[in-house]
């Protein structure tokens, strides 16, 4: 095993550990786990991806793991995008609540209002 | 919270306002000589506009944060429907490109009770003395096209701030696009839910200060770039 192989797989080990404990979805918990796993694999034995890669019909396993990189970047992106747009949604509607829970009454508005809208 | 008791409660005009301290002012004013009841959204201006506005017999409701025209309208619509007896709303933009005498013309179509929704439309009887700048025709032209591809309505004018609800055609309708695609999305909840709409022809009074608030030929892309990709 060469240096390059120990650091790569300290840092996938590490990885690890803080996905297994960490508070996610389920899912998405057990999908990063088995990439993890997989990493971990092809780290410590590299001709077990060129032997995939043959089986799949791609010539290097530097390849594969390239395109199944690509795959859960993609897979990552859209994920965390979806989740922006969500939080993005939830923000707008509390600061619409707080806007339209403490309305503010300018000079002249009807009174009467003034005393409807703070009383409340 | 109560239903606000208001005098001239029928009629509710929205407002959203976003740096508009040279302008706000001047539009509140024309306010003063009316009867309608008006809600101010500040989209947390960084200018003075919420302490100019807090000066005329309105009320105002602050963001916390800038969202975009789109949510500011659709806070206005929440607090009118959940705490005005609003039977009218009408949409009025803060940069002084309406009169504030077009408004009856909104109102009266929906008093009438064949119509649910009024817009305005600056292209339904050309104003020849009102020249609008080339760069609006092309972005207008553009919104036009998108919107009778994806709406099916035969509207002249997609853009136009100056628009009237009744406040049955309000609860069918929520903005979810924050920012400009809010436009072509009310047309597009107007066309899905069948609300009765029709045009009335109004005057925009187009000065340098509403050109520079007002979107830019690259808007036009970004807004069909929100309509595409930030669909739920």
């Amino acid at each position: 095993m060469n240096l390059f192989q120990l650091i790569l797989l300290l840092s996938l080990l590490f990885l690890l550990v803080i996905v297994s404990i960490s508070k996610t979805v389920i899912i998405e918990r057990l999908i990063t786990l088995l990439i993890l796993i997989g990493g971990i694999l092809f780290v410590i034995f590299p001709d077990f991806s060129t032997r995939i890669a043959n089986f799949v019909g791609i010539g290097r396993g530097a390849d594969f793991v390239f395109y199944v990189f690509i795959f859960f970047a993609s897979f990552q992106f859209i994920t965390f995008s979806t989740r922006i747009r969500r939080i993005d949604k939830k923000i707008t509607l509390l600061i619409r609540k707080m806007a339209t829970s403490t309305p503010q009454i300018g000079k002249g508005f009807n009174k009467e209002d003034i005393k409807t809208i703070n009383n409340q | 919270m109560k239903a606000l008791n208001h005098k001239s409660q029928d009629v509710w005009v929205i407002i959203p306002a976003f740096n508009e301290e040279s302008s706000i002012g001047k539009v509140l004013d024309q306010f003063t000589e009316t009867d309608y009841s008006v809600l101010v959204i500040d989209d947390c201006s960084q200018d003075s506009t919420p302490t100019i506005v807090l000066d005329y017999p309105v009320i105002l409701l602050q963001h916390a944060a800038n969202l975009g025209q789109g949510a500011a309208l659709q806070t206005g619509f929440d607090f009118v429907k959940k705490y005005t007896s609003a039977k009218y709303v009408v949409t009025f933009d803060s940069d002084g490109q309406h009169e504030v005498e077009e408004i009856i013309k909104l109102v009266e179509s929906l008093q009438c009770q064949k119509y649910d929704v009024v817009l305005g439309s600056r292209f339904l009887q050309p104003n020849p003395n009102i020249r609008i700048p080339l760069g609006k025709t092309i972005i207008l032209k553009f919104g036009l096209f998108f919107t009778r591809i994806t709406t099916r309505m035969s509207v002249t004018d997609t853009h136009n701030g100056l628009r009237g609800f009744t406040i049955n055609a309000l609860r069918n309708i929520n903005i979810q696009q924050n920012r400009m695609a809010h436009a072509s999305e009310i047309l597009s909840q107007i066309s899905l839910k069948n609300l009765r709409w029709k045009e009335v022809p109004v005057t925009i009074h187009y000065t340098e200060y509403s050109i520079k608030k007002g979107q830019s030929v690259f808007n036009a892309f970004n807004i069909l770039w929100e309509l595409l990709f930030r669909r739920e």
